[in-house]
């Protein structure tokens, strides 16, 4: 038999060859389209990839370092202080707007943050702008202030100066099932706000001071950072919040608007024909895509069993008991 | 008359047809290699687009574009991973269909086949196993070090009438060429 006989034999029909390449091209499609999604994750910005302002998002709860199995949204000092370091040393970069919608969070975390942009803010090619959306309450306000100017919507709230450390107490209930704590400490104070155990009105007070302090140094930050008075601040840092129009009012706020109005002021200040933001955010990994989106679904899941499994009935037993 | 007749149908219908197996010319190599690519580029780079030209949205010249992609480790990263999927998927496309059907879409419309290099002349062809296609086609790979492939496929073409990868796998790329013979018994 000729090679091309041979050759001709071990080739299959024009038809299932046909079947056999639009099969595989579909296949390639589906997965041309899943890898195209699984990169579009870290495809950042609507914004354009290189601009003349940077855009850093202060979002959620301010900490110290970042959660990573808490699918809520977190602002870390350690992420925010990088990303303001990456922009000041941009000279492409002549102003950074920091846009923040939290309620604030951790004391430390909030100081590293307002420090790091006084120190930028000080840097005299940088100018430095908050813009206050829904939130931009206690820590978060501490850092707005630090920056040069404060933008916030009319109800935006903001305000809030003031320290909290509440935290539930468990020992009455640990008393009506029959569990003991058994207190063994070295050192009379060392287990002081544990919830297992009653607060004593000399434990209180101690809390209370070490709250107290950290509070009036709350208030000297935003006096000096505002360019008020000590006492001025300290009549408005009684921890109730303020919408945005009361809020500048009270000059806690400079500028009534949105991130527009921050565009339109840094083109004027700073004399710039087109203002093109770029956000800074952190690089997020393959891996860290894809156990958040683990997490999301193990959440959705369990949801939907508790959902299930409480169902109207027994939601109402659970009421009227 | 009669034999004029013969001498004439001898020339409309052809006797014999003979059948040359030999290298793939280059022009064909380069012409089933463009329809493949033109093909690939509708399939599998469209969904890709999108996700570059928001990195490199407001570039007004390639400078500029090169400089945007550039800019930062995140735009750099997405280049990366992106070019990593589409170059697996540029190789399954080819390995699958070279090793299923010794041909590509390209290679189907050029007439050419994908056969295993017999061990001697009495060996039948037949087409090649998975591993020897999947090594033929490192050389699409657009990372280090296979990279460095890309000049010397071009010069093993020119010079050997193979690719370098395909002599390493053992796998040549033929054309079948049908000749038509007339005989006469004038």
């Amino acid at each position: 038999m000729s090679k091309n006989k041979t050759l001709q034999n071990n080739m299959p029909s024009p038809k299932s060859r046909w079947l056999a390449i639009i099969i595989t091209l579909l296949i390639l499609t589906f997965f041309a389209y899943i890898f195209a999604g699984i990169t579009s994750l870290f495809s950042y910005s609507d914004e354009a990839a290189w601009g003349n302002v940077a855009l850093i998002k202060i979002r959620g709860i301010i900490t110290a370092q970042e959660d990573e199995f808490t699918l809520d949204d977190q602002a870390a000092s350690d992420e925010i202080i990088k990303l303001i370091k990456k922009a000041e040393e941009n000279p492409d970069v002549k102003a950074i707007l920091f846009e923040i919608n939290s309620p604030g969070g951790s004391a430390v975390a909030s100081k590293e943050i307002a420090d790091e942009i006084a120190r930028v803010s000080s840097n005299v090619n940088k100018t430095t702008i908050a813009v206050i959306r829904e939130m931009g309450t206690s820590g978060a306000y501490w850092i707005a202030s630090s920056t040069d100017l404060i933008i916030a919507s009319p109800l935006s709230v903001t305000g809030s100066i003031g320290v909290i450390s509440s935290y539930l107490e468990f020992n009455k209930l640990f008393d009506k099932y029959g569990i003991n704590y058994r207190r063994l400490v070295a050192g009379k104070y060392k287990d002081i706000g544990s919830p297992f155990r009653n607060l004593t009105d000399e434990e209180k007070k101690k809390i209370k001071k070490q709250l107290d302090s950290v509070h009036e140094y709350f208030i000297k930050e935003i006096a000096k950072n505002r360019n008020m008075g000590v006492e001025d601040v300290r009549k408005l840092a009684d921890g109730l919040f303020y919408l945005g129009e009361e809020a500048q009012k009270l000059g806690l706020v400079d500028v009534l608007g949105d991130k527009e109005t921050a565009k339109d002021i840094l083109k004027d200040t700073l004399n710039l024909p087109d203002i093109q933001l770029v956000e800074y955010k952190k690089p997020q990994g393959f891996i860290d895509a894809l156990f958040k989106s683990f997490s999301r679904q193990s959440f959705n899941v369990g949801e939907g069993i508790g959902k299930n499994l409480v169902n109207t009935e027994a939601k109402k037993s659970i009421i009227s008991a | 008359m009669k034999n004029l007749n013969k001498y004439l149908d001898a020339l409309i219908t052809p006797q014999m047809t003979k059948t040359f197996l030999l290298p793939a010319s280059i022009w064909k190599r380069a012409g089933a290699f463009i329809i493949d690519i033109a093909l690939l580029d509708l399939i599998v780079f469209s969904p890709f687009k999108a996700n570059f030209a928001s990195l490199i949205a407001g570039a007004d010249s390639y400078q500029k574009a090169f400089q945007m992609l550039t800019a930062s480790q995140e735009n750099l990263s997405s280049l990366m991973m992106a070019s990593f999927f589409i170059a697996i998927l540029t190789i399954s496309y080819f390995t699958i269909l070279e090793w299923k059907l010794g041909q590509t879409v390209g290679k189907i419309l050029f007439n050419l086949f994908l056969v295993q290099v017999p061990a001697n002349q009495d060996e039948k062809l037949s087409k090649p196993g998975f591993w020897q296609v999947f090594t033929s086609n490192l050389s699409l790979v657009p990372f280090f070090p296979f990279i460095f492939l890309w000049p010397v496929e071009i010069l093993s073409i020119l010079f050997t009438n193979n690719r370098f990868m395909e002599r390493v796998a053992k796998i040549q790329l033929i054309e079948i060429k049908i000749i038509d013979y007339y005989q006469s018994d004038v």
